[in-house]
């Protein structure tokens, strides 16, 4: 490593750009939260905390902060799960075929969002979608369901398209983290008398802990951020049901046009990710020194 | 547990996961297979009975469909070809100097993964209509290197650490400039984490969603995943044709994937994970 200022000469295209399309329009979003700004009134008027004041009177706006809680606790814990628990299962010395495994369980992750959620949507139709019939003929339902426009389940099946594209990701990421444990460590606690649950605790969690950590945060980011499955699911419905903050935002900027509101309550999601991007940094940050 | 029960179970866990991470992609080739007459066929068959192109015909008869794949192609390549060339020089100079503020920059660009694509997209809207940007495939261009510029610069620089420096200054010694050397000697060592980058890329900028939802409002414009929205919107009953229409962006993604998982799951895993 040398010290010069050369280094950030390199730097200088791709920071043009991202200040063009990143760092600027964040400022003048946190900028216009503070403005009036409608599709009627697009002079700018100087609106101070009014905006948000108003969200936080609003029904749905504060509906949509809750769906955003349990679409993301619900999400991240389920995809997290899932792909720890098949990640331990795949991760044992006698499974034969794990490349196979792997290739096959990537396909949701590199499926494009758009053409999963498509595909979830026919299976979910309510007259002739592939899970009512296979949920009746388990006898699991007595008929067929509206899954995606009943309030009770509109959530819940969202929920699982997004668990379904994410949990491989996971069990990549661990089974990898995995494969770097001493085997040496383990065989010799084993020889020691130890039981399973103690070898996990005492050398296999504490060398793969932090990638849990770094995970359970990305997943909390990347779920906050998501957007494509709830808008060609559900749009947010039924009743804002399924409205979580990408979506509350994308309908008052882009149905309604209230471009200021719009922009308030996208500062309130920012300062959600940020909060969350910070840990993320003190848990990788805590790994390197 | 004997070790033979114990394996029937994982086994049979490991094939019941595999097949619910799967089963949507086989629904959907079965379904752009089926004629109308055998899309509602209760009970539901995987392999129709009399299967036809006939979907496929009328997907790529479209000429909408056709446009829009080309729009894609066209934005997905320099997406690619732009982040590759930015992230290198970036990667670089932050895998081989110190500079002051080297440090903030870097974690900068780790930040710049986590903001949400829906916080910028309003703000773009009115950028691009004031630069004339709107509706056009370079606006949608650099919009999608808000998103895969900082996950690529993170991933080049630690791949770059890991290339000798000793490479380039014998090169460098011969007479060849820096730059070059970054070209001609850097980068091919460090092809794998190139094409990861390229992978990770292109998947994004081919599935990207919610800036061509916003930025482009013409059908002349229009990417792939849009023109499918809006065909699922107009044709709500044809399932047969959405369903080949799906298959048909979803095709080149896969292909690659297969082609290359093995730079893939170390990239993502290099870049996302370890920080």
């Amino acid at each position: 490593m040398k010290r010069s200022r050369k280094g950030f000469y390199y730097c200088i295209p791709a920071l043009a750009v991202i200040c063009f399309v990143s760092v600027y329009p964040l400022l003048y979003t946190i900028v216009l939260g503070f403005f009036n700004k409608t599709l009627l009134k697009p002079q700018m008027t100087f609106a101070g905390f009014e905006q948000y004041i108003d969200l936080f009177t609003d029904g749905v706006f504060l509906k949509s902060i809750k769906n955003t809680f349990v679409w993301t606790f619900f999400s991240v814990v389920f995809q997290f799960g899932m792909g720890f628990a098949f990640a331990m299962i795949l991760h044992q010395g006698f499974v034969r075929f794990k490349a196979t495994f792997r290739i096959l369980l990537m396909v949701p992750w590199v499926l494009p969002s758009i053409i999963g959620s498509s595909v979830w949507k026919w299976m979910y139709n309510a007259d002739y979608g592939i899970i009512n019939f296979i949920l009746q003929t388990l006898h699991l339902i007595p008929e067929y369901k509206t899954w995606l426009s009943r309030p009770e389940t509109a959530m819940a099946a969202v929920v699982v398209v997004n668990v379904w594209k994410m949990f491989p990701f996971v069990l990549l990421m661990i089974e990898a983290a995995l494969q770097g444990v001493s085997k040496d460590l383990k065989e010799a606690a084993t020889l020691d008398g130890a039981t399973p649950v103690l070898v996990f605790r005492v050398v296999t969690w504490p060398a793969i802990a932090s990638t849990c950590y770094s995970l359970i945060l990305l997943l909390m980011i990347w779920t906050l951020n998501a957007f494509t499955f709830v808008y060609n699911l559900t749009l947010g419905g039924p009743a804002h049901e399924t409205e979580v903050l990408a979506m509350f935002i994308h309908n008052k900027a882009f149905t309604e046009f209230n471009f200021g509101a719009a922009s308030a309550a996208s500062t309130v999601l920012f300062i959600i990710t940020a909060v969350v991007s910070l840990v993320y940094f003190r848990f990788t940050k805590a790994k390197e020194d | 547990m004997p070790l033979t029960l114990k394996k029937i179970i994982t086994y049979v866990l490991l094939l019941l996961v595999i097949f619910i991470a799967i089963f949507p992609a086989i629904w959907m080739l079965s379904t752009s297979i089926k004629p109308v007459t055998e899309l509602y066929d209760n009970p539901p068959e995987i392999i129709p009975d009399g299967p036809t192109l006939a979907n496929y015909a009328n997907v790529l008869s479209r000429s909408v469909m056709l446009q829009s794949f080309g729009n894609s192609v066209v934005i997905t390549a320099a997406v690619v070809v732009l982040t590759l060339l930015l992230t290198s020089l970036a990667g670089y100079g932050l895998a081989r100097y110190t500079f002051r503020g080297s440090k903030t920059l870097s974690l900068a660009f780790l930040f710049g993964q986590m903001v949400p694509s829906v916080v910028l997209v309003i703000p773009l809207y009115f950028m691009f209509n004031k630069f004339g940007l709107l509706d056009t495939k370079f606006g949608l261009i650099i919009a999608d290197l808000s998103m895969t510029l900082p996950m690529g610069i993170v991933m080049l620089t630690s791949f770059f650490k890991t290339v000798p420096e000793e490479l380039e200054e014998a090169a460098m010694i011969d007479g060849t400039t820096e730059l070059e050397a970054l070209f001609r000697v850097v980068m091919p060592i460090a092809k794998p984490g190139l094409i990861s980058v390229a992978i990770y890329t292109f998947i994004h900028a081919w599935e990207e969603f919610l800036f061509a939802l916003n930025l482009t409002l013409s059908a002349s414009q229009r990417t792939l995943p849009i023109a499918i929205s809006t065909f699922a919107g107009e044709f709500t009953v044809d399932w047969g044709a959405t369903m080949a229409a799906s298959t048909v962006v979803a095709l080149p993604v896969l292909a690659i994937f297969l082609l290359c998982n093995k730079y893939f799951i170390q990239g993502l895993s290099d870049g996302a994970v370890k920080g």
